[in-house]
C-alpha cells in the first residue's frame, strides 16, 4: 500500500489540554493492562487473530492505583506527558508508537516478527524471540517490555476498531479535536493547513513526520520546536533503512573491524622481528 | 543503583555478559591462529588453550543471548533477517561454534591419550593451518559483532561510532590472551620438568608482551571514545559519556575498568615482561600473571556494562 493510503492519526498539541481522556480510553478498549486485545497477529487484510490477553497470570493483581505519572508499560500503550519544562504554559506530548513508515524496529527484528498493515507496524508474538533489540533502535521509545509474558508491546492503533468503522480509541474520546484519524495524505494536508493557521496568527507552528523521508504514520502540530519538547529523535538517530545497513557495515563496522586486526598483525610482526634482530645480534661471535 | 540500572536497561547484566564472552570467543580463535601462523607448533598450548577457551566462551555468549530473550524457545526465528545485526551474531555464533569444534579436534589434550586414537586426523597439520584461517576470519566477525550490534541500533548517538567496534574488538582479543594467559600459568605451576618449566614460562612471556600492547591499544581507544563522545554534536551522545566519564557510571568506569581492568594489569605485566624471568621473579611469573588475567577479565566485562548503561541512561532517566 502506498504511504498516503495509509492509517494515520494527527495530534495537535496546541488543542490539547492534557485531560488524558486518551489514555483512558486506551486502556478500557485494550484492556486493564494494554494488552487484553493486543493481537497476536493480524492478516495481510487487517483481520485480528487471537488475542494476546488475558494478561493477568494466576495470582497476579493489576496495578493497586494508577501510577500518578504513567509511563509507555504494559498498562500504558499510549501517555500524555506534560513536559517539564513548560510548567508555566503545559506543552502536551502524546507519547506512544509513531508508526514509522520505513521503521528500524522491523529492520533490526532477527525474527522478521514485525511486519505492517496498511501502515501500522504490528507484531508477531507467536515469532518474537524477545530480544528487545526493537526496544533499543526505536528512536522514539515507544515500546515497553512485557517481563511476564517476554514480549515487547506498544500501541496497535486499534485496528479492529478501524475494521469496525471506527476511530481507534483514544481519537474517539478526545474532546478538543487534539487527536484526528484518517488516511496519510489527508491528516498530513490537515497538519500542514493547521500549521499555516497557527503562522498566519503570529505563532510559531512546527510539523512532524510529514514528510517522505523518515516519515511517520502519526503526524504531530506544535508551537514548540520538537527538539525543546523531548523525546523526538535527533536527526542523526533516523537512519535504519535496510538499503544503509550493508553501506554502514562496511564503512563503520568493517573499517574499525580490519583496522583492529590489522593492528595486532602489526603488532605481532614487530615483535617477532625484534625476536629475530635480538636472536641474530646473540649470535655474532664478541671478538 | 546498579541494580535499579541493570533493570530498567531494556539490555542489562546478560546482554553485557554475552558481548564479553563473544568478544572473548572470537579473540580466542585469533590468537591461537595468528600463534600458529608465527610460531608454528612450538606453542602447541596456547593454539589447544585458544580452541577450548573460545568454544566455551562462545558457548557462554550464545547462553546469556538466550537468558536475556523472552522466548529463547523460539531460537531458530533468530537467523530470519539478514538486515538484522543479531541475525548476523547468530549466524557467526553458531559457525564459530561448528568450525571451532572441528578445529579442537586437531588438538585434544595431551591428558587423554585415548582421545587421540578416536581423533587420527589431529596430527595433520595443513587441513588445521585451514581451519585456523577460516577461524580468524569467523572470530574477528563475532569479537566485531559485540561493536556492530551496538554501533548499528541506530538510536543511541553514544554507540554510533566505529570506535566502539574497535574498543570491543581490542578488549576481545586482549580478554583472550588473558584467559589463556591464565590457563597456561596454573599448568605452570603443576609443571614438574624443568624443560616444560621453561618452555610454559617463555609461552606466559609472549601471551604477557601481547598484551601489554592490546592494553595500550585499549587504553588509546577507550580514552578516544569518551573524548569523541563528551565532544559529539549530539546531545544525548554527550548525556551518556557525561553520566560514564562523571556522573554515576563514573566510579564503576574508572576504577573497574580504567585502573582495576587496564592500569593495573599493565603496570603488572610490563614488570613481569621486564624482570619475570629474571631469577629474583620467576617464582612470582605465574601468580602475577594469574592475578593480571583475572583484572583484565573482570575489567572488560564491567567495560561491556558501562558502555551499555551509558547508551541507555538518557533515555531510563
Amino acid at each position: 500500500m502506498e504511504a498516503d493510503q495509509h492509517y494515520s492519526i494527527l495530534f495537535d498539541n496546541t488543542k490539547c489540554i492534557g485531560c488524558n481522556s486518551c489514555v483512558v480510553a486506551c486502556r478500557l478498549w485494550n484492556g486493564r493492562e494494554g494488552l487484553a486485545k493486543l493481537p497476536v497477529r493480524v492478516s495481510a487484510r487487517g483481520e485480528a487473530s487471537e488475542t494476546v490477553g488475558p494478561v493477568l497470570l494466576e495470582g497476579e493483581v493489576g496495578p493497586k492505583s494508577p501510577p500518578s505519572a504513567p509511563k509507555i508499560d504494559k498498562h500504558h500503550l499510549m501517555v500524555i506527558e506534560p513536559h517539564p519544562e513548560f510548567k508555566g504554559c503545559a506543552v502536551f506530548q502524546r507519547r506512544s508508537c509513531m508508526h514509522c513508515v520505513d521503521p528500524p524496529c522491523m529492520y533490526v527484528c532477527p525474527t522478521r516478527a514485525i511486519y505492517q498493515v496498511n501502515g501500522v507496524n504490528l507484531t508477531d508474538f507467536t515469532k518474537c524471540f524477545g530480544c528487545q533489540y526493537c526496544v533499543v533502535a526505536c528512536p522514539y521509545r515507544a515500546r515497553a517490555f512485557y517481563e511476564e509474558k517476554g514480549i515487547p508491546i506498544k500501541c496497535w492503533m486499534c485496528l479492529d476498531r478501524i475494521g469496525q468503522g471506527l476511530a481507534p480509541a483514544c481519537v474517539s474520546v478526545c474532546p478538543t479535536g487534539a487527536l484526528d484519524f484518517g488516511r496519510r495524505a489527508d491528516i498530513v494536508a490537515k497538519a500542514r493547513k493547521r500549521a499555516g493557521e497557527l503562522r498566519a496568527t503570529g505563532k510559531e507552528a512546527y510539523v512532524w513526520g510529514d514528510g517522505e523521508k523518515h516519515g511517520t504514520n502519526v503526524i504531530f502540530v506544535s508551537d514548540v520546536p520538537f527538539e525543546k519538547i523531548g523525546g523526538f529523535p535527533e536527526p542523526e538517530m533516523l537512519v535504519t533503512a535496510p538499503e544503509a545497513l550493508p553501506e554502514l557495515l562496511v564503512q563503520r563496522g568493517g573499517l574499525a573491524l580490519f583496522g583492529g586486526a590489522a593492528l595486532i598483525f602489526l603488532g605481532f610482526i614487530l615483535w617477532r622481528r625484534a625476536r629475530i634482530v635480538k636472536a641474530k645480534i646473540k649470535e655474532v661471535p664478541r671478538r | 543503583m546498579l541494580e535499579l540500572i541493570s533493570k530498567e536497561l531494556p539490555w542489562g547484566i546478560h546482554i553485557a555478559l554475552a558481548l564479553f564472552f563473544g568478544g572473548m570467543g572470537g579473540g580466542s580463535f585469533i590468537v591461537a591462529a595468528v600463534t600458529s601462523a608465527i610460531s608454528g607448533e612450538e606453542f602447541r598450548e596456547i593454539l589447544k588453550f585458544g580452541a577450548y577457551i573460545g568454544l566455551l566462551a562462545t558457548a557462554l555468549c550464545g547462553i546469556f543471548l538466550s537468558l536475556h530473550a523472552g522466548h529463547p524457545e523460539r531460537l531458530l526465528y533468530m537467523y530470519s533477517n539478514p538486515t538484522s545485526m543479531i541475525t548476523f551474531g547468530a549466524t557467526m555464533i553458531t559457525s564459530v561454534l561448528f568450525v571451532g569444534l572441528i578445529y579442537a579436534t586437531f588438538l585434544p589434550p595431551d591428558s587423554l591419550p585415548w582421545l587421540k586414537s578416536f581423533l587420527p586426523w589431529s596430527v595433520y597439520v595443513k587441513p588445521r593451518k585451514f581451519f585456523e584461517l577460516l577461524l580468524f576470519i569467523l572470530g574477528s566477525g563475532l569479537a566485531g559483532y559485540t561493536g556492530f550490534v551496538l554501533a548499528l541500533s541506530r538510536a543511541e548517538p553514544f554507540w554510533e561510532t566505529p570506535l566502539i567496534t574497535a574498543l570491543f574488538y581490542t578488549s576481545g582479543v586482549s580478554t583472550a590472551l588473558m584467559a589463556i594467559g591464565l590457563c597456561i600459568a596454573a599448568l605452570r605451576l603443576v609443571q614438574v620438568t624443568e624443560e616444560s618449566r621453561k618452555l610454559f614460562v617463555e609461552m606466559m612471556h609472549r601471551l604477557d608482551v601481547a598484551d601489554g600492547y592490546m592494553l595500550l591499544i585499549e587504553f588509546g581507544v577507550a580514552m578516544l571514545y569518551v573524548y569523541t563522545m563528551l565532544n559529539d554534536p549530539s546531545k544525548v551522545a554527550r548525556a551518556s559519556a557525561e553520566a560514564l566519564a562523571f556522573g554515576e557510571l563514573a566510579p564503576l568506569f574508572w576504577g573497574g575498568f580504567v585502573f582495576l581492568g587496564l592500569i593495573i594489569p599493565l603496570l603488572l605485566l610490563v614488570l613481569l615482561a621486564w624482570k619475570g624471568r629474571t631469577a629474583a621473579f620467576i617464582r612470582l611469573y605465574a601468580p602475577l600473571m594469574m592475578l593480571a588475567a583475572l583484572c583484565v577479565l573482570a575489567g572488560g566485562a564491567v567495560m561491556r556494562f558501562c558502555i551499555l548503561a551509558a547508551g541507555q541512561l538518557p533515555v531510563v532517566k
